[in-house]
């Protein structure tokens, strides 16, 4: 049994979802860990922050690109609820982690994420590059800063074309008015540059991986997405197990030297069957959930790594097992709203203590 | 002889999953009894024998339903060629 305190963020469970839930579940019902989990979030209306079935303790931090504020307010909360293991599970939150894991370290807490150098070869501007680098196939892209650059881009490119945040958020565009309205939408959202990407038609499978602090991989899930929402989320998905789709995601967290979750999502071309790489997420997937269902509980082995445990490889998991979300109401008094805007806190602990009791 | 290229996994029913793409297919007894009979690598001719044994018909048509079964079965990739067994 793990006894320890968790700490992750990516608490939002709305249609475009964060893995925190996710996560947090697999612990929960592992049966293998024991401790507190804590969330950490960034906005109030991250829905996520009112499961106290989930959380025992939920605090919000400021802006992560603050680095040194975002260091002072984990110390805080490091002071009140001794954590044990920090999971970021949002992308931007990597823009500055790296640089606070040694201060993290020191005052206790440990976390399992690759180097900054590793990190910035993930980054959506830099695919295309390390793909051409190392022989994968991945969509033709271009990074554009001003709407101006749209009809060329289009011309080059053709339609459908995907565009994309720098970040997050991915919209398919059939027309150079529809791509303008995405540019601005997610230029509000994320900010610039903005990916125009080439769309390549075909089924689209992720696989997540956990690899170890020697770049061992540790555990590989592969998932072929079922059904998506209007904004290109699995919302139903399936485990399949196709030797090549793993064979090029082990080669691909290979060559980028990952230590960690990662997430790699591809789209099996239509007319000729090849796996093109569109995306590469510096942590699990949101449906991360069905990995601990099929044999494979990459989370809770995740923090087993990241508590300094030497774990073995898993060798396989079940394939055919379909995930598929639903929504769900949580109730409870407005009042939580008000605590978590005005404190920055909300504790679920004595709560749950009584529903033990 | 075409076998099925895929790891297929198959209920009683008929629900067939591919577990190499995780694409879902429903076929009725007889395609069931085919492909089972496929990825027991059965030949075509012997396929056909026992579908009229199964299902009390001529040669003729047997071989015409599998000859169609097995087209779509090359369209979606789950066998590699199609060698219809000649008529006798």
């Amino acid at each position: 049994m793990i006894k320890c305190t968790v700490a992750l963020s990516g608490l939002n469970a709305t249609d475009d979802p964060a893995p925190g839930i996710a996560f947090a579940r697999c612990l929960r019902e592992s049966g293998e860990w024991e401790g507190r989990i804590i969330g950490l979030a960034y906005d109030a209306s991250e829905t996520g922050i009112y499961n106290g079935s989930i959380f025992d303790d939920v605090y919000l931090l400021p802006d992560p690109l603050q680095g040194s504020v975002l260091f002072n307010r984990i110390k805080g909360i490091q002071s009140k609820n001794h954590i044990d293991v920090f999971v970021p599970l949002l992308d931007y939150e990597l823009v500055s982690l790296p640089a606070l894991e040694p201060y993290l370290k020191d005052i206790g807490i440990s976390m399992l994420i690759p180097t900054a150098a590793i990190l910035r070869q993930h980054l959506k501007t830099r695919l295309a590059d390390f793909c051409k680098r190392n022989g994968i196939k991945s969509p033709r892209q271009t990074t554009i800063v001003w709407p101006d650059s749209i009809g060329n881009t289009i011309a080059e490119l053709g339609l459908p074309v995907v565009v994309k945040g720098v970040i997050h958020g991915s919209c398919v565009a059939h027309s150079a008015y529809e791509a303008a309205v995405y540019f601005h939408q997610i230029k509000q959202r994320w900010g610039l540059p903005i990916i125009m990407q080439e769309y390549i038609s075909g089924d689209e499978y992720n696989t997540d991986c956990l690899v170890d602090r020697d770049r061992k991989v540790i555990g590989a899930v592969s998932m072929k997405k079922l059904a998506l929402t209007d904004k290109g989320k699995g919302w139903s998905g399936v485990t399949i197990y196709d030797k090549g789709l793993l064979d090029l995601s082990l080669e691909i967290v290979q060559k980028l030297q990952w230590v960690g979750p990662i997430e790699l999502e591809f789209v099996k071309q239509s007319i000729s069957g090849n796996y093109y790489l569109l995306e590469i997420n510096p942590r699990f997937g949101t449906w991360i959930y069905i990995s601990s269902k099929a044999g494979q509980n990459l989370p809770l082995t995740a923090v087993r790594i990241a508590l300094g445990e030497r774990v073995e490889p898993f060798t396989s998991y079940d394939t055919g097992m379909m995930f598929m979300r639903y929504s769900l109401d949580l109730v409870c008094p407005v009042s939580r709203l008000g605590e978590i805007i005005t404190s920055g806190e909300l504790s679920f602990t004595e709560e749950n203590s009584k529903r033990t009791n | 002889m075409p076998g099925i290229t895929h790891v297929l996994e198959i209920d009683d029913e008929g629900f067939i999953f591919d577990r190499d793409t995780g694409h879902t297919y429903n076929v009725n007894t007889s395609g069931l009894l085919v492909i089972s009979e496929l990825i027991s690598g059965t030949p075509l001719h012997k396929i056909v024998e026992l579908l009229c044994q199964k299902y009390g018909v001529s040669k003729k048509i047997a071989t015409a339903d599998l000859d169609d079964l097995m087209r779509q079965l090359l369209r979606l990739e789950l066998v590699e060629s199609v060698e219809v067994p000649v008529l006798d």
